[in-house]
């Protein structure tokens, strides 16, 4: 038996910004060794250094695809401490941008993890394609394509402009009548089905013993999802379900991010239905006072959580946050043992990994 | 949002009050979904199968903070519940307070392996020694690095000038 090294990664793109330590067998994987860092910018520590509002665009963008979740986990327990009630209009309007980003997130997850991964141009030119008219929608609403900084303590920076409504309900519709076809020439398509189906298998208890969070958790059959079991914002009244999958292969956990694209414009539906009238931000202090707080935000990677302690400055005293992508890297190694080595950027790509929310 | 009666709450408090007695400094409800435990380093593995049996079956995230006029690093384990309904809402956030001249503690990814590259994580950027982890190395932090443990307050960044 001869064993032999092999690195995939850190160049970009086999593996993100990350370098996976593959010892092989033949062609099996007999250890795969996360490396990761190759993007670590310190954020924990410059955060410790400025003032909580310039802090906002550092913190959201280790996740460029999914950034008004770190936003908002981020803005939620500098709100707690100040005792900041916001108005309703905000949270709708927070979570008319989250909702938008986690189809947006979602898509590109399918386009460049599901389809590039596995060779399948199509998949690729349909996830940015119909990205594209959320971006449209993202950047109507806030004046950026991605990277909004949008939410800052106490409310939103803008109101909805205009014709905002009729254009998200036009995307919508057209999303609505094209999800059908993605099922059909990808998630459907049995030359993809070969190649997902029964590959990584991450059973239940796994899931549950590496935390892993959001939709490689409810792929594995488990039914946890923040935005029901520690509603935030106005997730309690809206009416949606979350999508799970029992097999916990790699197929199941695109599964459950297609249907969750479903979720999320029945969510947006709702809310833009239901959008109040008032205020878009109520006034609050630039400082946090003494104390501390853990948020908990449902990503489209999973559970993210900001802990924050304050000391009554205007810089926050410590933060500490942690993504999906993290809890998510720890299944890694795990489900990679014993696999074809082909069977590596199907098992990868289904994780939808984002290296640099993972290294901050 | 509803004043709803804490009532999961004072159970878990209440619970792990009386199963772990003098094992732990204070044991607090803070608000709806957060409790609060200090335990001694002696006694926090004890603590944590306790609360692993309760049902918390993994962290969410541990933080390490640092605290140089008080010559004390704090390690939080930040542990939530996948499998039981009723707890999935509630966070336990598990204080140990540590020596800051030279901070160890017994590891606690035996109990919750989801712990193991958070304490990796607190290994490398305050120089916390996780007795009998098992593979206690850098994660983040390149090879070479030999500056002191990054975030303890003591390593001043050119932004804090």
């Amino acid at each position: 038996m001869s064993i032999l090294d092999l690195n995939v990664g850190p160049q970009h793109p086999g593996s993100g910004h990350m370098r996976i330590m593959v010892k092989t067998d033949g062609d099996f994987i007999v250890e795969a060794t996360p490396d990761i860092g190759y993007v670590h910018r310190g954020v924990e520590k410059i955060a410790e250094s400025r003032n909580i509002i310039k802090n906002i665009p550092m913190i959201c963008r280790p996740n460029i695809a999914d950034d008004s979740h770190l936003n908002w986990s981020y803005i939620a327990p500098i709100e707690t401490l100040q005792g900041v009630e916001v108005p309703e209009r905000a949270l709708y309007i927070r979570t008319i941008l989250c909702e938008m980003n986690r189809i947006a997130s979602h898509l590109y997850g399918m386009a460049i993890m599901g389809g590039v991964f596995s060779g399948h141009t199509t998949m690729y030119m349909f996830g940015f394609g119909d990205r594209e008219l959320l971006l449209d929608l993202n950047e109507m609403l806030t004046g950026a394509r991605m990277t909004f900084s949008f939410s800052v303590p106490g409310g939103v920076r803008r109101d909805l402009p205009g014709g905002f409504r009729e254009k998200l309900l036009d995307t919508l519709d057209y999303l609505e009548l094209h999800l059908p076809a993605i099922d059909r020439i990808f998630l459907s398509n049995p030359i993809f089905v070969e190649r997902a189906k029964n590959v990584g298998v991450l059973r239940k208890a796994d899931a549950v013993r590496l935390g892993v969070v959001g939709p490689v958790l409810r792929g594995s059959g488990v039914r946890c999802d923040i935005r029901k079991d520690a509603p935030y914002g106005v997730y309690d009244r809206l009416d949606f379900e979350i999508p799970t999958s029992k097999e916990g292969d790699s197929l199941s956990r695109w599964r459950v991010r297609f249907e969750e694209i479903r979720q999320s414009i029945v969510i947006l539906r709702q809310a833009i239905r239901d959008i109040p009238k008032g205020p878009i931000a109520k006034k609050s202090p630039i400082m946090i006072p003494k104390g501390e707080a853990i948020s908990r935000i449902e990503s489209a990677r999973g559970e993210i959580n900001h802990y924050i302690i304050g000391d009554g400055s205007d810089k926050p005293y410590r933060v500490k946050m942690n993504t999906g992508s993290f809890k998510n890297l720890l299944a890694l190694p795990f489900l990679l043992k014993g696999v074809h080595i082909g069977d590596l950027p199907i098992i990868y790509g289904s994780l939808d990994y984002w290296p640099i929310e993972a290294d901050r | 949002m509803t004043a709803a009666p804490l009532v999961v709450e004072e159970r878990v408090a209440t619970a792990a009050r009386e199963r772990l007695g003098s094992a732990v400094e204070e044991v607090k409800v803070e608000h709806r979904g957060r409790i609060s435990i200090t335990a001694r380093k002696e006694t926090a593995r004890d603590v944590a199968t306790c609360l692993h049996e309760m049902g918390f079956d993994h962290t969410i995230a541990v933080a390490g903070v640092d605290y140089p006029v008080e010559k004390r690093i704090e390690v939080i384990y930040f542990v939530s519940s996948f499998s039981s309904g009723d707890l999935k809402h509630v966070v336990v956030s598990l204080r140990i307070n540590l020596d800051r001249d030279k901070p160890s503690m017994q590891t606690l990814t035996p109990i919750w392996e989801s712990a193991s590259f958070f304490e990796r994580e607190a290994y490398e950027m305050f120089g916390v020694d996780f007795e009998g982890h098992p593979n206690l190395q850098k994660l983040l932090l390149q090879d070479n690095w030999d500056g002191p443990p990054p975030l303890r307050k003591d390593l001043r960044i050119p932004e804090m000038a």
